[in-house]
């Protein structure tokens, strides 16, 4: 049975949570500050204590399916000792009883412990007022999706990522072109020439992520990249508290193809880049060895933000690193619509009176 | 002997007529119909009308059919015919010459010495546009008439002071003027521009605001800096390809231009297809 960790403030006891604004564990009753690694050391100790053991007689109920059973777990709140059931991935949440924040570190114990985090910088609040900028900025929403739409959800989440490390040797070959024109009393002259060119490099990419939670919407995730890694810290599970961490759930070897898709797409472009002095290049066909690569598992903050309006949900994404706001917004067709109509009329008188400014008309 | 003598004047005169008439009307007929284009009755009119108003403008003006060109472009063919029969008043060999080819249908206007002083380039528009429609459909000596009293007009407004051009346009009428169809033609292709560029606009705002989630393509942001090192390359050179475009002429800011045709004689004119 997994243990069930929440930390308290060493001061008063309370349960306290890693807040995003100062960057250290903070107590929100007595308002004691904590050194996240002071922490650690009470931590450790919490860790030694044994886990709490609970035996039910099972006999009166119907036992779960074992598949079912496969994805349920059941934990106990230490500060209320209410029971939180979570899936098997779910590694902190908060307490439904109590509101207090839980890290369910068994989780974390399973196949492979993170190795970076980069702790949350923005709180909720923030992403809040994010996801207001963002709708206000919109002007072609349906009026009603402001005054209708209501948050249903607003969750803070470390998202597993794989962080894939590469050098590579890439080589493309391109078709070119040099255009030249002149002309004479009679004819104006376009000469093409044609070139066969060839790039071949190495380079090094570091740290592309690779959405490592099923759960999570990859496009969703690549939407809000990109990460600033240098601030990534080593894992510590207080990190966690206040906020909901999923284990991965795809591989890493299942991640690599989507990284080297990303890589070979910038192999190319940067090789292209290389070709000058052209009129056109248009690339034939390439490959990429990666000639050293290295993976690494961290954990990233994400903000997810669920609404509702007449009926569909909405997602949104913040980077809680960043800031970097995303989602898809409906759009309303008799605001848009009306738009297109001027936009039309606009263009068109415009280029009316251009004809009759070049005497075409 | 009264009645001998008088016998030997008629025959004297007899002879004579013909030389002192084709002497009159000079050497070289004005209307040569070639093709055959004219019935007998109209030739004739149009004979007449053609000599009585080129001995009174002192100006030759000319009307050629030929069936075909004998491999020569329509202007090469003008000119030379105008030249080698001796066209012309004065020195300057003053006149024009209409000529019309069935072979490929082609109509043109050659010019010399007054000529092209009083028939510009504008004129040779005015004339497309005067006779041509009679060309294609087909009524010839409609043309030529047309041709004859055009260029008449051309002459007296020339000498009165200035020739026709684009700054003293004859009843307003402009070369360069788009007909009411290709205007409306110009104001639909606008809307329909203006639509499809908004279209366009909208789609892509659309996009955004339903389509805002989407996968990156590419791994930019995670190259380390200045990582790349190019080990190998060329740049091959294969073969190279020559298009070229005839250039437009530019609408003629007036007078008449001139070329020189291969008896070095200098002409002006203009013609197309009818």
């Amino acid at each position: 049975m997994a243990e069930i960790l929440n930390y308290k403030c060493p001061h008063c006891d309370a349960p306290i949570q890693f807040n995003a604004g100062t960057q250290n564990m903070k107590c929100p009753y007595c308002d004691s500050e904590f050194d996240v690694a002071a922490l650690r050391s009470k931590d450790e100790i919490l860790n030694t204590q044994p886990a709490d053991d609970f035996k039910w007689d099972e006999s009166e109920h119907e036992n779960w399916d074992p598949a079912e059973e496969e994805g349920i777990k059941v934990f106990v709140c230490k500060t209320c000792g209410g029971e939180i059931v979570g899936d098997e991935n779910t590694a902190a949440t908060k307490c439904p009883y109590c509101d207090n924040p839980v890290v369910l570190s068994g989780r974390l114990s399973g196949v492979l412990k993170p190795d970076y985090v980069i702790p949350f910088k923005l709180d909720k609040n923030q992403a809040k007022q994010q996801l207001k900028n963002y709708v206000n900025s919109k002007k072609f929403l349906p009026n009603l999706f402001k005054s209708e739409n209501h948050l249903d959800e607003i969750r803070g989440l470390y998202v597993p990522f794989w962080l894939f490390d590469s050098d590579i040797d890439a080589q493309f070959s391109f078709d070119a072109t040099k255009v030249s024109s002149w002309s004479d009393s009679k004819y104006n002259y376009t000469k093409t020439d044609h070139y066969d060119v060839f790039r071949k490099g190495s380079m090094s990419f570091e740290n592309i992520p690779v959405d490592g939670a099923s759960k999570m919407p990859d496009d969703l995730m690549e939407s809000i990249e990109p990460y600033d890694f240098s601030q990534a810290v080593d894992f510590q599970t207080a990190y966690l508290a206040g906020y909901i961490a999923d284990k991965y759930d795809i591989g890493k070897e299942e991640s690599i193809p989507r990284a080297n898709e990303r890589v070979k797409v910038s192999a190319q472009d940067n090789l292209s880049s290389t070709v000058s002095g052209y009129s056109s290049v248009t690339a034939k066909n390439g490959s990429v060895q990666v000639t050293k690569g290295s993976s690494k598992y961290a954990l990233y903050p994400v903000w997810i933000l669920n609404t509702t309006y007449q009926g569909t949900k909405y997602v949104f994404a913040m980077n809680g690193q960043t800031g970097k706001f995303i989602g898809n917004l409906p759009v309303s067709n008799a605001k848009i619509g009306a738009f297109c109509a001027a936009l039309t009329v606009g263009i068109s008188a415009a280029a009316i009176v251009v004809s009759k400014l070049l005497g075409l008309l | 002997m009264k009645k001998v003598l008088s016998l030997i004047v008629v025959i004297a005169l007899l002879v004579a007529l013909p030389v002192f008439a084709f002497a009159a009307e000079s050497d070289k007929p004005l209307l040569v119909d070639e093709a055959g284009l004219l019935s007998e009755s109209e030739f004739s009119l149009l004979e007449e009308k053609l000599n009585s108003l080129s001995e009174e403008l002192n100006f030759d003006i000319v009307v050629v059919t030929v069936d075909g060109l004998d491999g020569k472009s329509p202007m090469v063919f003008a000119d030379d015919y105008y030249d080698y029969n001796g066209y012309g008043y004065g020195e300057s060999h003053d006149g024009c010459l209409f000529l019309i080819s069935m072979e490929e249908r082609d109509w043109y206007v050659s010019t010399t010495g007054y000529g092209i002083t009083a028939i510009t380039d504008y004129g040779i528009d005015y004339i497309e546009s005067a006779v041509v429609p009679y060309l294609s459909s087909g009524d010839y000596y409609g043309a030529f008439n047309e041709f004859a009293e055009t260029v008449v007009d051309f002459v007296v407004e020339a000498r009165n002071g200035s020739a026709y051009d684009i700054d003293n346009t004859i009843d307003g009428y402009n070369p360069n003027e788009r007909s009411t169809g290709d205007k409306i033609k110009t104001v639909l292709i606008c809307i329909a521009a203006g639509l499809i560029i908004s279209l366009i606009v909208t789609f892509g705002i659309k996009r955004s605001y339903t389509k805002a989630v989407k996968f990156n393509r590419d791994a930019r942001n995670y190259l380390v800096p200045n990582s790349m090192k190019i080990t190998n390359s060329y740049d091959n050179f294969l073969y190279s390809t020559v298009t070229k475009v005839k250039i437009q002429t530019e609408s003629s800011s007036g007078g008449s231009s001139t070329h020189t045709s291969s008896s070095g004689t200098s002409h002006g004119g203009g013609g197309g297809k009818f």
